[in-house]
């Protein structure tokens, strides 16, 4: 019996050993990168021509080697393998060991950029297969990216166009030519027929991900990108998944689709401005991925009717007022123009701090039930002519890219129900208590408006609290507004620092959040739960205190012995 | 001469040192032996003499020492994952990674942590089947049948607190689902209007997490309960556990053992012998240790010192779990997904495979699947001693004949039930899809978990009237809940799918 047991603990112990052995020799031994750090080493040594050379060499280390760039938040141990990356010696050598080809490394310097800024891949894995991340069958971040769709990760730095990333940049036109707009959003420009695109180059192999029977083919064509492999099938098979889609095949050549590919894989949210002296132009944000052309709804995709009162009016008055849509923080529009005056309505729309320092007749009761007076907007004459005839006929303007109305030709709220993503919020919140400056340095909103929240610190109390803003200024209106304050104190601190396009979207995400946690707050009454836990537990412990006493002798125990001890006493 | 003798004393040092250290003989005799464990800290936690039926291979296969071994393991390997572990949302994720990539030995401990929670589980789940089918919770042992029961839980809320920690995608979503069954009572609650007065499940949600979704808060809490709270608990109870086993008199075992089941044990032959000359000296301890008197002027029946038979039978068990444990960590890594998204859901987003049962019962209604279910269950268990108060031998596995046959039966019965339900389930679906808007709380009284409930406890009054026996319902009641639980865990981890729907195979899922 104990001669078993001793063998199995004699077998046991050998087997730990053993796999400690094996691991102890994996991790130190038998690790790749040494052996391409030693290869490297023998070929410094096979070159040296001086002593110098020669004694350089042999004071080259086999150690892990990394670039850390925590502002970036990325650790790249890429170096570990890549070892001769800088070491322009070295171009003729096959991979790993191979100098970076071309001059990028001169104007990018290693030290502020890293390697996984712009080619992917999981910088602080140290074996091939896991800093590569190609495959679907486990999961990595961000498998490496190849050839021209490294354009993709440029304007992550890069927010002026580059004349060496001509995929992306025909990408990027193909995506307005063949009128992908009319279908799909990024950020808050474009139609919503189809899913919108803001995050569509970092999406999670877990949602999309090529059908099963165009997966490996897919697979193997883009070196296992699964991102990309899926982005392919998309485009190129619209109705693999879903099967009943509105997406038509697309004709595109071979360039084309590639252009393409490389735009949409350059498309994230988290396209941030990189503060690494890169671009010292413009710091991009999402902006930069989005066509300026479409930003500000031109003259020339608004056609009939008045287009440009529509545009005045999309630019400055939406903020406040709807046609057709009911009242915002001013009164409904819709046939304005027959209900008053022309030229009342001419000297107001211009003017109308003008026409409340008169006290006119008109404008009083609608100042009372509004309570918000409206203030100058700073239109031109001409402006407010084109608006009223306008909004004398709206439903004669039409949108050229979408040859349709859409909500806001048609002057009703656009009901784009925009995913508030999780991310969104968080960044609002930053943006809103100043833990993260704006763009272009404007004061956070926390230094004059205040939120009822639990999350938020307590704001300033010179303008309107915002916990409610959301319900009572809708999606469109906070957009609006935020884009174009209409309140002069505001209107004044941003003029010359306005917010950009994806901050005022975290921010009315953040609003969104702030009224509909504050409407689920409202039955949350911390402390009349304490009190109720409080009497709870009085009443548990009395109720123990009771039922323990009931259990509990009534005679000490040595009751016995000692009325023993005093009548024998008196005895 | 002080200058001769600093010499001698020096020389002499190791002699003096090891008497220092180790006070009595060799382990050779029977005294040195009895001080060898007496003399240890360590090691009295045995007495001095062990029965030798304790060493039966086929009785207790080891379980308790298993689990109390990888829970060993576990805190060395955790205590080393400590000093590179940063509990942050924004740290934990990337210092994993670097735990698995560059840290030396890291991704081995990381493995080694997580297989042992993985057999510490197995372990102590069938360490508590042991002890009931031997009726080893009987007559003194019932208050350490309930630490057990605490210690099972312990195991499971220390399991379930170390799968957030990695903060990646598979930690943040069982975790969600975990919190979504603390929330469960809300179902209750909801249907009789009372949640803005009275909130349980938000208050208990809110307990776990510290805030209302799952963030940093929630990741300290977890942290501190896995690091601290939790392995503290643990350590107190499981040294009461051992500690009052050894006080009941070692393990359970029956009053006549026939000679086979000593086979193979080695025995102490003078035992039987009546001592020829009794000791100057004795110290009786009959009036400490409950239970028959042992016979004066003779050694105690079949046992044997502890040293070293039940020593070396510990050590290859430990030994054999920490290899087995080192195997499987150097071929299996333990899984890493992506960072946590909020914004992106698993799908499906599966509990850990422990947990699994459970969230089949929760797919059917959060609250009884939840809470209702298991604290029912949690409760009858440690209600079980108190409850089953026969008589009766202790120490056999399903005691005799008769109690092999009705758990046999009720095998049989709870598997045929278990997967008729769920094969009708699946097939048929339940009250919501016949009637779309059926209350909640029909739905909370009859979905099949209460149904499966109710079978079990019929067939254990069944069990009751047949065989006049609380001892033999408790068998049966304990054999459908043990069957179910693992039918139920096998069908939700390999048969459930996206949307928790029913595929046969993973390659069958679709892809969104």
């Amino acid at each position: 019996m104990n001669r078993f047991f001793k063998s199995v603990i004699l077998v046991s112990s050998l087997v730990v050993i053993m796999m400690l052995l094996l691991e102890a020799w994996r991790e130190n031994l038998n690790m790749d990168w040494q052996r391409y750090q030693r290869k490297y080493k023998a070929e410094l040594f096979h070159r040296a021509q001086t002593k110098q050379d020669r004694s350089n060499a042999g004071d080259y280390e086999i150690k892990l080697r990394q670039i850390v760039l925590p502002k970036l938040g990325r650790t790249d141990r890429c170096v570990t393998c890549h070892a001769a990356i800088e070491d322009s010696r070295m171009r003729h050598m096959e991979n790993p060991l191979k100098a970076h080809p071309g001059d990028y490394l001169d104007t990018h310097d290693i030290n502020t950029v890293g390697c996984t800024n712009c080619h992917d891949g999981q910088g602080r894995a140290i074996t091939a297969e896991a800093a590569h991340g190609r495959g679907a069958d486990q999961f990595w971040e961000q498998p490496l990216l190849k050839g021209p769709f490294l354009e993709s990760n440029c304007v992550r730095c890069h927010a002026n166009p580059l004349q060496q990333t001509p995929h992306y940049n025909y990408g990027k036109v193909l995506f307005q030519q063949r009128g992908c707009f009319a279908c799909h959003s990024i950020g808050d420009i474009g139609g919503v027929k189809g899913p919108a695109l803001s995050d569509i180059g970092r999406a999670s192999f877990h949602t999309k991900m090529p059908i099963p029977q165009n997966r490996e083919r897919l697979l193997n064509k883009f070196d296992g990108n699964v991102n990309l492999a899926y982005l392919d099938e998309a485009v190129t098979e619209p109705d693999a998944q879903p099967q009943e889609t509105l997406m038509k095949k697309m004709d595109l050549t071979e360039e084309e689709e590639t252009a393409i590919l490389v735009y949409l894989k350059s498309l994230s949210t988290e396209r941030r401005a990189m503060d690494i002296g890169v671009s010292t132009a413009q710091t991009a944000v999402s902006t930069a991925a989005t066509p300026m052309a479409f930003s500000a709804k031109s003259l020339s995709q608004v056609s009939g009717g008045s287009a440009k009162g529509y545009i005045v009016f999309s630019r400055t008055c939406v903020a406040c007022h709807t046609v057709g849509s009911g009242d915002r923080v001013g009164p409904d529009l819709k046939g304005v123009t027959s209900r008053r005056d022309k030229e009342w309505l001419k000297s107001f729309i211009q003017f109308p701090s003008k026409k409340i320092a008169e006290k006119d007749p008109v404008v009083m009761p609608l100042l009372e039930k509004y309570k918000t007076p409206m203030v100058d907007m700073g239109l031109t004459a001409e402006d407010v002519e084109e608006v009223i005839k306008y909004l004398a006929k709206p439903e004669d303007v039409t949108l050229a890219s979408t040859a349709e109305k859409t909500g806001m030709a048609g002057g009703s709220a656009e009901k784009t129900k925009r995913e508030t993503a999780q991310a969104d919020i968080r960044k609002g919140i930053a943006l809103f208590q100043g833990k993260q400056r704006f763009l272009h340095h404007g004061s956070s909103c926390i230094a004059c408006h205040n939120v009822k929240n639990k999350a938020v610190f307590k704001g300033g109390r010179l303008a309107k609290e915002l916990t409610t803003a959301y319900s009572r200024l809708g999606e469109v209106g906070i957009s609006a507004l935020l884009k174009n304050p209409p309140f002069p104190l505001m209107r004044e601190a941003y003029l010359e620092k306005p917010l950009t396009r994806d901050e005022i979207s975290a921010l009315a995400a953040f609003l969104e959040q702030m009224d509909k946690e504050q409407r689920n707050q409202q039955s949350n009454h911390d402390a009349s739960k304490i009190l109720l836990l409080g009497m709870a537990g009085i009443i548990a412990l009395f109720g123990s205190y009771f039922v323990w006493g009931l259990n509990r002798k009534r005679r000490p125990v040595n009751r016995n012995i000692y009325d023993r001890q005093s009548r024998s006493k008196k005895g | 001469m002080p200058f001769k003798d600093y010499f001698k004393n020096l020389v002499k040092f190791p002699k003096t040192f090891r008497d220092s250290l180790i006070r009595h003989d060799k382990p050779t005799t029977d005294r040195a032996r009895s001080q060898t464990v007496m003399n240890n800290i360590f090691l009295h936690i045995h007495s001095t003499r062990i029965h030798r039926y304790t060493l039966k291979k086929t009785f207790s296969f080891g379980l308790g020492v298993i689990s109390a071994a990888s829970f060993f393991i576990l805190v060395v390997t955790g205590v080393l994952l400590m000093i590179y572990y940063k509990p942050s949302v924004t740290l934990a994720y990337d210092s994993i990674k670097d735990i698995h990539f560059i840290v030396p030995g890291g991704r081995f401990i990381r493995n080694v942590h997580r297989w042992a929670t993985n057999i510490m589980i197995l372990s102590v789940f069938l360490h508590m089947a042991r002890v009931f089918y031997t009726a080893a919770y009987k007559e003194t042992r019932s208050f350490n049948w309930l630490i057990g029961m605490g210690l099972f839980v312990l195991t499971l809320g220390l399991s379930f607190t170390g799968y957030l920690l990695p903060w990646d995608q598979l930690a943040y979503w069982a975790i969600t689902i975990c919190s979504n069954i603390a929330a469960s009572p809300r179902e209750l609650t909801d249907l009789f209007g009372m949640t803005p007065f009275f909130d349980p499940g938000g208050m208990m949600k809110l307990l776990i997490l510290g805030s209302e979704e799952i963030g940093q808060d929630a990741l300290t809490r977890f942290f501190w309960l896995h690091c601290i709270v939790l392995p503290l608990a643990a350590g107190v109870l499981l040294s009461a556990h051992i500690w009052r086993v050894r006080k009941d008199g070692g393990l359970a075992r029956p009053d006549n053992i026939k000679a086979k089941d000593f086979k193979g044990i080695p025995e102490d032959a003078k035992a039987d012998r009546v001592f020829e000359n009794a000791p100057q000296k004795t110290y009786g301890l009959m009036c400490l240790v409950r239970g028959k008197s042992p016979v004066v002027a003779r050694g105690p029946e079949n046992t044997i010192p502890s040293w070293p038979s039940l020593f070396v039978a510990e050590a290859s068990l430990f030994m054999l779990t920490f290899a087995i444990i080192c195997v499987l960590a150097y071929f299996f890594n333990a899984p890493l997904k992506e960072l946590a998204n909020p914004a992106v859901p698993e799908n499906p987003a599966k509990a850990p495979w422990y947990f699994l049962g459970l969230q089949e019962l929760v797919s059917y209604s959060a609250f009884m699947g939840g809470v209702g279910i298991p604290t029912i269950t949690l409760l009858g268990l440690a209600l079980i001693p108190y409850l089953d108060l026969e008589k009766q031998t202790l120490g056999r596995w399903f005691d005799n004949r008769i109690g092999r046959n009705v758990a046999r039966n009720s095998f049989f019965y709870a598997a045929g039930v278990t997967l008729g339900l769920l094969a009708f389930t699946v097939k048929f679906g339940w009250l919501r899809n016949w009637y779309p808007d059926i209350s909640q709380g029909v739905i909370i009284l009859v979905n099949p978990g209460t149904v499966l409930v109710t079978f079990f406890v019929f067939w254990s009054f069944l069990c009751m009237l047949k065989y006049d026996s609380t001892r033999l319902s408790a068998i049966a009641l304990f054999t459908c809940f043990i069957v179910s639980f693992i039918i139920l865990t096998y069908f939700a981890t390999v048969h459930r799918g996206p949307s928790w729907g029913f595929y046969w195979l993973k390659s069958q899922w679709p892809i969104h």
